[in-house]
Formats: C-alpha cells, sequence, structure tokens
C-alpha cells in the first residue's frame, strides 16, 4: 500500500524544505535586503504550505512557496533601509591588484550598491535571480507569473538601469 | 540591435559562440560584465535548514499531524463495547442455568420460598436443586427424599425425581421417594405424574404409591402431617407404625403378646415420646413401658 507523497507528511514535507528553503531565501533577501526580514518571510511561507499541506500537491510546492512569500512581503511594510553587502576583495585577478584597481573595485561596489537600491524592487529582484541565482527568464516569468519576454525585459531594464546609475555616480 | 538581443540572451545564460563573439566586440559590454561579476558577489543569507525545520517544528501555528489511528481507536472501543455485552450475555446465561442447591438438615424441616413464591417445605434429610435465577422461564425442580410443594400459579411446574416427572399447574401437593419408592400425595388441585412409563393423574385427596403395584390411598388432612411435625398412618399395619417411631424417636421398640398386623390408623407427633407411644397404643388398647433409654417395649396387659 504505496501511499502518494503527500506534503502533510513530515519526510515529505521536510524534503522539499531542504530543497527549497536556501531559494526561497535568497528570493526574500532580494526583496528586502535584509537578512532577519527575509528568514522571517522564508519561515512563514514554510508554515502557510504546511497548514494548507492537504490543498497543494508536492509539484505545486515550489510555485505555492515563491507566491506565498511574495504576498507575504507585500502584506510587509515599511523597509529598512538597508544596503546589500558584498564579499570584499573576490574577483582579484592575479596581475591587476595594484592600489588604484583596488581603490576602483571598492568604489564600483559602493556605486552598485547605490544604483540597486535605486531599482525598483520588482527590477531588482528579477536581476538578482537572474545573476545571482542564474536564473532563468522563464523560471522568473514563473514566479512573477508573467510571460518570458517579459521576465526578460525585467532583467534587461534593471541591467541598463544600474549601468546608467553608476555612470552618473 | 544584434548586441542588445546577444547581451539579451546572455542575461538568460542563453547566450552562443556566436553571440558572445558580437558581445566582446561591443564596448559597453565590458561595464555589464563588470556590474555581473560585482553583483554575484552578494553576501547571501545562509538558511541553516536544521534549525530552520526545528524552528518551524517549535512553532505553536505549525500543528503535528493527527496520528492517523481514529478508525483503529473506534474500532477497538466498539469491540471493547461488544465484549461488554457479550460478557454480560453469557453471564447472564450461566446465572440462569446455576443451580441451586439446598438441603434440609437431618433433624429438621424447611421451607423454601421459590422466585414466583411458590412453597417448598423439605423433610428431614432431603434435598432439592433448581435454577433460581432461570426460574421465570422454566420452573424445575430436582427433588431427592420427600418435599410439600405449594405452587403459585403459572408455567408447568415440574419436579424431577429419580422415579419420575410430577408436572402440575398450580396446586399443593407432596413427593416422597422412600425405598425406591415414589409417593405422591395430591392436596390441591389436580397433578401428573410420569413414572416407570405410566402417565398418570392423582387428584385432590389422593395418595399414589408408585411401587411395582400401583397402590391407591385416600387423604384425611389438608397438608401431609409431617409437616407439623407428625406421622400420619390410614389403615397400615403396627409393625409400620412402630418402625416410623423407631426412626424418629431413635429408639428401639420390642413388642410383646401383640399381633403387629393390626391396622393403624392415626398420626403420632414427633416432638415427644411419650405423648406419640400414647397416641399409638391407647387406640389399640395396648400399653407401653420404657424399658432404657433408648428401648421401649409394647404389650398387652391382658394377653399376659
Amino acid at each position: 500500500m504505496e501511499k502518494k507523497p503527500n506534503i502533510c507528511q513530515e519526510a515529505v514535507f521536510n524534503k522539499i524544505y531542504k530543497q527549497q528553503v536556501q531559494s526561497l531565501r535568497n528570493f526574500m533577501f532580494f526583496k528586502t535586503k535584509d537578512t532577519a526580514a527575509s528568514y522571517d518571510l522564508t519561515q512563514e511561507a514554510f508554515l502557510k504550505l504546511w497548514q494548507n499541506c492537504g490543498k497543494v500537491s508536492p509539484s505545486k510546492a515550489k510555485s505555492y512557496l515563491f507566491t506565498t512569500a511574495n504576498n507575504l512581503f507585500l502584506n510587509t511594510v515599511a523597509h529598512k533601509k538597508v544596503q546589500f553587502k558584498f564579499r570584499q576583495g573576490v574577483k582579484k585577478s592575479q596581475d591587476n591588484n595594484s592600489p588604484e584597481f583596488l581603490l576602483e573595485e571598492k568604489e564600483f561596489g559602493q556605486k552598485l550598491q547605490k544604483a540597486l537600491n535605486s531599482l525598483t524592487q520588482l527590477q531588482r529582484t528579477a536581476f538578482l535571480l537572474s545573476r545571482v541565482e542564474g536564473k532563468k527568464y522563464k523560471e522568473i516569468a514563473a514566479i512573477y507569473n508573467i510571460t518570458e519576454k517579459a521576465a526578460g525585459k525585467r532583467v534587461l531594464d534593471a541591467l541598463e538601469k544600474l549601468r546608467e546609475t553608476i555612470e552618473n555616480l | 540591435m544584434e548586441a542588445k538581443q546577444a547581451l539579451k540572451k546572455w542575461l538568460d545564460n542563453q547566450a552562443t559562440p556566436s553571440d558572445m563573439e558580437v558581445l566582446e566586440l561591443w564596448p559597453d559590454f565590458d561595464i555589464y560584465k563588470k556590474i555581473d561579476a560585482h553583483t554575484k558577489e552578494i553576501l547571501l543569507p545562509e538558511h541553516d535548514i536544521t534549525s530552520g525545520i526545528k524552528a518551524l517544528n517549535e512553532n505553536p501555528l505549525f500543528n503535528k499531524p493527527r496520528q492517523i489511528t481514529p478508525a483503529v481507536i473506534t474500532m477497538s472501543r466498539l469491540l471493547k463495547i461488544a465484549a461488554v455485552f457479550v460478557l454480560l450475555a453469557i453471564s447472564g446465561v450461566y446465572l440462569t442455568t446455576l443451580p441451586t442447591n439446598i438441603q434440609a438438615p437431618i433433624t429438621s424441616i424447611q421451607t423454601i420460598e421459590l422466585p414466583d413464591s411458590s412453597k417448598i417445605t423439605l423433610n428431614e434429610n432431603s434435598r432439592v436443586t433448581y435454577k433460581k435465577y432461570g426460574w421465570p422461564f422454566k420452573r424445575e425442580v430436582t427433588l431427592d427424599g420427600e418435599a410439600y410443594f405449594e405452587v403459585a400459579k403459572g408455567k408447568t411446574f415440574t419436579v424431577l425425581t429419580p422415579k419420575g416427572t410430577i408436572s402440575v399447574l398450580g396446586t399443593s401437593f407432596n413427593v416422597k421417594i422412600e425405598n425406591d419408592i415414589l409417593i405422591v400425595s395430591c392436596f390441591e388441585g389436580l397433578v401428573s405424574v410420569k413414572a416407570n412409563g405410566i402417565d398418570t393423574l392423582v387428584s385432590a385427596g389422593d395418595s399414589f404409591s408408585f411401587s411395582p403395584s400401583l397402590e391407591n390411598q385416600k387423604l384425611y388432612t389438608s397438608k401431609p402431617t409431617w409437616i407439623f411435625n407428625e406421622s400420619s398412618f390410614v389403615d397400615l399395619p403396627l409393625e409400620v407404625v412402630l418402625l416410623e417411631i423407631e426412626k424418629h424417636y431413635k429408639v428401639t421398640v420390642t413388642t410383646k403378646n401383640i399381633d403387629v398386623t393390626l391396622r393403624y390408623t392415626g398420626s403420632f407427633t414427633h416432638t415427644n415420646l411419650e405423648q406419640a407411644l400414647e397416641t399409638v397404643t391407647l387406640p389399640l388398647n395396648l400399653y407401653f413401658s420404657k424399658v432404657s433409654e433408648n428401648e421401649v417395649q409394647i404389650y398387652n396387659p391382658k394377653k399376659q
């Protein structure tokens, strides 16, 4: 008597948690730019999944989590003024670590931070999902329930806006 | 325009080598590459799966699913209820078949009230067995010895004896088994006796001895005399009466100059030996004397 996997089964739920929690956490982090807030939203989304375990099939769990987390985020009011942090001094090539170069890199990082803050939440999140998470337009479109073309435009618009902002700083 | 299409594909990680050629020749691509490289260095919060699941489990809103055993619980509860009823039924059946055994003491009579207010008077050293809790379903008594029955009206009342079966509907009668002979005396109503393969009706005032030869005697009392601690005789030889006295008073009775075949009709008490001897000897013009503590002699003074 093999039972169909059901999210109400704790083992199934825990498996989904392991598979999806980090990308959901990143998604929330891109939106909030806040470590603690993204943690709370992620956990809350999984709690909602658990409470509705009977209504959501395991194959729909992922989209349910992202939609729920997105709705939870929209319900939160007034975000703190926070900025993304970058890993320090990475990506410096061996033959190009002059003080001038390092300074320039640092300056660029600061500019990028400001530029990211100037993006709309939707642009920023789509862009970060694409660049950091390596998600395809198709996946982003699924999260926002928009067309693949619209998702691609959102990412490209974000990139061009970033460039514009950085060059004007 | 070509570059922009390539850029779009590059952002989707779909850029072909020819797209890359176009992009590498495009001066603007440098800054895009730089933005991309820096963006990838964003510090992401690391989500601890173990502590995350633990935190969820500790959340009061994270209700554990109910155990999937309610069906089993109700099943076993049902079984418990069923078991109680089965036990009740079994104990009920057991109780209705549980025999009540009553034995009268060797030297006194005993009265038993049955559940339907029928009465049994047990003579000395007699025994009845009946089913107290099964009584409303079946009025049946097993008798050994002698007993007087006063039966309340109702269903058939049956007395089982080793020598025959007596059934009545509502009446008073006496049953005695002595020396393997069944004697049924009916004082009221009608009694049906099945003994030795014969069906006989004993009507009020009759006493039947179901010995090999069926004997019928008339009754002159409304109840058997032993109930009043008396022995009564109707036209019986004197020796039978004297044997009865010996039996009741545990004495030895000897005779002198007496015809023991004399016929006697009457009764004697069980409480006083002298009175008993008087009631037996006087009507026959006989005398008695106590030879010793346990011996009595009966004689005829005229026939010295």
